[in-house]
């Protein structure tokens, strides 16, 4: 096992605390070990990738045109 | 000024980077009920003293919701995606605003013009309504102060544009 250490946003500390409250997650651990395999097994993350770089072209071009 | 239809995800995530006004420099944004509900549920104090001028608060057609009842049965989608994505795609606004990766791909299969919250921001400063710093702040509080995740290429590619846009 490796032990890792994350800082996070406080608005994502909150909803961590919040589903493990909900008693869904023994505990934040248990939380962090779902999601990052959620993460790494679904592909979502190169998904979303690819769609925020596509709004960063959209804006570039709007500005190209108002130029 | 544009027509919006947006989910929940991005106005939560712009609220909390202290940003939500770029909406109203966008233009007319659209919410439907479940969206409002999951709002006042994650973000309870918002809008407590009345509604910007620039939100409506709409309702879909029977038709919409029973669309969005069968993408939220087969897990598809989130109820508020669902429910705002079905009345996107009924009404053709000029752009509809989650965060959401599915909903964003089903918009694009639909023919709705589909963008996320750092495409809110970065369109804003695109368009002029930001100042340099302004649009700086809002970007780093998109990443440090939000749940909304970006890649660490998409930060940088983030940056580079801002450069570009107040070169």
């Amino acid at each position: 096992m490796s032990i890792l250490t994350v800082e996070l946003p406080d608005e994502l500390a909150n909803e961590l605390r919040r589903v493990v409250e909900s008693g869904w997650f023994a505990d934040k651990g248990d939380a962090v070990r779902t999601a990052l395999r959620e993460l790494l097994g679904n592909g979502r993350y190169a998904l979303q990738e690819r769609q925020q770089l596509d709004d960063i072209a959209w804006a570039l071009s709007e500005k190209r045109e108002r130029r | 000024m544009k027509l919006v239809v947006a989910d929940t995800g991005p106005l939560l995530h712009i609220h909390q980077a202290g940003a939500l006004h770029l909406f109203g420099l966008v233009g007319e944004v659209q919410v439907t009920p479940t969206v409002m509900a999951e709002l006042r549920r994650h973000a309870p104090k918002l809008w407590a003293d009345g509604f910007p001028e620039w939100l409506q608060l709409v309702h879909p057609s029977s038709n919409a919701i029973a669309r969005a009842a069968q993408r939220t049965a087969g897990g598809l989608l989130d109820a508020g995606e669902a429910e705002s994505l079905a009345y996107a795609d009924e009404t053709k606004p000029d752009m509809f605003v989650t965060d959401d990766a599915s909903a964003r791909l089903m918009a694009d299969s639909l023919s709705v013009p589909a963008r996320g919250s750092l495409g809110i921001v970065l369109f804003c400063a695109a368009r002029g309504s930001l100042s340099q710093q302004d649009a700086e702040q809002h970007l780093t509080a998109l990443t440090a102060k939000t749940t909304l995740w970006l890649s660490a290429r998409v930060k940088l590619e983030a940056a580079r544009a801002l450069a570009e846009i107040f070169r």
